[in-house]
């Protein structure tokens, strides 16, 4: 009796993973796409941050310069007070250049927590990237069934990974573009939420151009950043990610 | 009466030496307390001095979240028009604004965290001695001078600070900060001054600069985070009663706090620093322990002599009761040799105090280490040399003791003397 039990729960077992109908590599390519939503090998975009806190609410402009995954230049448009304030990422050091006092910073390691512009990226957002198709192993907990619906899929990091979340959860549309991503810390409290919006056509590439960052714990801030133009296959000089370009 | 003093009199200079060998004693025991307590009193004064008035002031005016958490928007607002209020009160000496905030300051090759102090220069020079933690270093660097009072993109650095920044005066140094409004608050400055504070955290991480420079980099306009009021008198009944005053002026002014909008918080000094009001009441407690101790000693000398000098003459006496002294007559006359003792004691022991408290008062006491750098206490620096203050109280209570523990030591022997039978009296030594 026992026997014919064990024997079910076997077969039941080994019968389960043929519900699904992606491979490993299928999800790991979605992952990818959310990775790299907004990035191009070599891209020039322009977009507009919108900052909401319980203090403050203010809007930038921006244009930013990347390469990969490794260097960027952000430099802020306007308003006229910030104007000309430059960010520069190479690998996971991180520069501000303040043309008011004509001056380069590097942004010391206390002080990566920081709020980013005011907004709700840190410091350490824009270096220490930490991405869902290489950091984690994940579960997918829900799957669009005939180009309806979307993917919910459970991502847990890897035991080795540098990442500072207990669990993400990301949420992709049938057409593969990202949704939503949440993040919880290692106690499973909710974080924060990003989100993605305004699907449009770029450059040749479909896209969400509006991406909001809403923090768990003050209802009512967020951070909005909305794509203008991007050029995901710019010609970018020589030398754009060095200190001397922050100035210019 | 007066017969019982000549004859006491005379007993005490039958054995000069011993009498005065006791009064000697207790002089030097009443000079060292004489001496203890002026040096107490100008030791515990220059800390208040120092603590009180220039680290705490004597009351803090505060948003209640800014008392909790020290936040940069829990500030008071309109500032400039409360500390002009405050400073007209009667019974305050001035009132002083102050504004503080985290910044990266930094030269091209060097940067690091620091906290800075936005001050009203001319107010902390009249109300608080700020302007004193520019100092000659002991290193004998030139530390340059305190912000001018109109001082514009001027900064004081704490000397530890200025050599790991590795500047010194004239140099420029760039602040950068996250400001109100969520923008890259940042400026220039040039060193004027070089703090030794002997607030270790100040001195190693501490900035000084005009409250206007400050709220620009912060951009929070006429807002302050503290208003500091010194009283005209440094005693608890002047204090309290500004600080009513105080609440009445601040309870106009409403702000913002996490639990909705709510009244300034007012807190005299006692409550901002509980830690130093304690080592306060110490003082009382100590002094008087000394004091006991002191006086017991010389109490102890009393009681030999008196005692003796009752069992040398006990045929004497026997004779004296004798011939009609009452009991109450021996303990009078034995308490009457005391108290002259007493004040022979008391006497040298106002001569010999005298002399120590010149000493203390106008020499000093040198506490430090030798390279005049001061000893901190609880985050304030006090100068290695102590003078003492002479007080009331320096005088008058080593006296009253003197005397009073020379009489009260004399008790049993006289009443010794008093319960003898004249026949045995008399027998004895015959």
């Amino acid at each position: 009796m026992i026997r014919t039990l064990l024997l079910t729960l076997m077969l039941l077992g080994t019968a389960a993973p043929s519900i699904a109908q992606e491979t490993e590599a299928d999800i790991e390519k979605l992952l990818r796409g959310t990775d790299d939503v907004a990035r191009g090998q070599r891209s020039i975009a322009t977009m507009q941050m919108h900052v909401k806190t319980k203090r403050y609410e203010r809007t930038m402009e921006m244009k930013a310069w990347s390469e990969g995954t490794e260097k960027s230049l952000i430099r802020i448009l306007s308003p006229a007070k910030d104007a000309g304030v430059t960010t520069l990422k190479v690998g996971e050091n991180l520069w501000n250049y303040l043309p008011k006092v004509d001056r380069t910073m590097k942004v010391p390691s206390g002080m990566m927590s920081g709020k980013w512009m005011g907004s709700h990226l840190s410091n350490d957002d824009l270096v220490r990237e930490s991405r869902l198709s290489e950091d984690f192993t994940w579960t997918v907990d829900e799957r669009p069934q005939g180009g309806q619906g979307q993917w919910r899929i459970t991502l847990v990091p890897k035991p080795d990974a540098a990442v500072v979340w207990g669990k993400v959860v990301a949420t992709i549309g049938a057409d593969e573009l990202p949704r939503k991503i949440e993040y919880f810390d290692e106690q499973g409290a909710l974080v924060r939420t990003m989100s993605w919006s305004d699907i449009k056509e770029v450059d040749g590439r479909t896209m969400p151009t509006k991406m909001r960052i809403e923090p768990a714990d003050d209802p009512g801030e967020f951070t909005e950043v909305t794509y203008a133009d991007i050029d995901f296959d710019a010609d970018i000089p020589e030398g754009t990610f060095s200190l001397q370009s922050l100035k210019r | 009466m007066r017969v019982l003093i000549a004859m006491a009199w005379r007993n005490l200079w039958r054995h000069w030496r011993r009498s005065l060998l006791t009064a000697l004693a207790m002089a030097l025991g009443m000079a060292l307390c004489t001496a203890m307590l002026t040096m107490y009193a100008g030791m515990f004064g220059m800390f208040r001095d120092v603590l009180v008035e220039r680290q705490i002031g004597h009351i803090q005016v505060q948003n209640p979240s800014y008392v909790a958490r020290r936040g940069m928007y829990d500030t008071v607002p309109d500032a400039s028009a409360l500390v002009e209020q405050l400073d007209a009160l009667p019974g305050s000496r001035g009132a002083v604004a102050r504004m503080f905030g985290q910044a990266l300051l930094g030269t091209e090759t060097n940067t690091t965290a620091v906290q800075l102090v936005g001050v009203l220069p001319a107010r902390e020079a009249s109300v608080t001695q700020l302007p004193g933690v520019v100092r000659a270093l002991h290193d004998g660097t030139d530390p340059g001078r305190f912000l001018a009072s109109d001082a514009d993109h001027e900064i004081v650095l704490g000397h530890k600070l200025a050599d790991e920044l590795e500047v010194g005066l004239g140099d420029s140094v760039v602040a950068v900060t996250q400001d109100a409004e969520g923008g890259f608050g940042n400026d220039e400055y040039v060193v004027v001054g070089l703090a030794s504070s002997g607030d270790t955290m100040m001195d190693r991480s501490g900035a000084w600069l005009h409250l206007n420079d400050l709220q620009a980099l912060l951009a929070l306009d006429d807002q302050v985070h503290e208003v500091r009021i010194n009283a005209a008198a440094d005693d608890p009944e002047t204090v309290d009663a500004l600080i009513a005053q105080v609440r009445d002026t601040a309870s106009d002014v409403k702000v913002d706090t996490d639990e909705g909008e709510a009244s300034l918080s007012v807190r005299p000094w006692w409550e901002v620093n509980p830690a130093a009001a304690e080592i306060f009441d110490m003082q009382g407690i100590s002094q008087y322990v000394v004091l006991i101790i002191v006086f017991s000693l010389a109490a102890l000398g009393v009681i030999n002599t008196m005692l003796m000098s009752v069992l040398e003459r006990t045929r004497e006496l026997g004779v004296m009761t004798a011939l009609g002294l009452t009991p109450v007559g021996m303990v009078g006359l034995v308490l009457t040799e005391a108290f002259l003792l007493g004040v022979l004691g008391v006497g040298l022991g106002v001569v010999f105090g005298a002399l120590a408290d010149l000493y203390i008062v106008y020499v000093g006491i040198n506490f430090g280490t030798g390279d005049n750098e001061g000893f901190a206490v609880m985050g304030a620096t006090l100068d290695p040399i102590i003078y003492g203050r002479v007080t009331p109280a320096a005088v008058i209570q080593p006296t009253v003791g003197a005397l009073l523990f020379a009489v009260v030591a004399a008790l049993w022997p006289s009443i010794r003397a008093a319960r003898m039978k004249p026949v045995d009296a008399m027998r004895q030594g015959a």
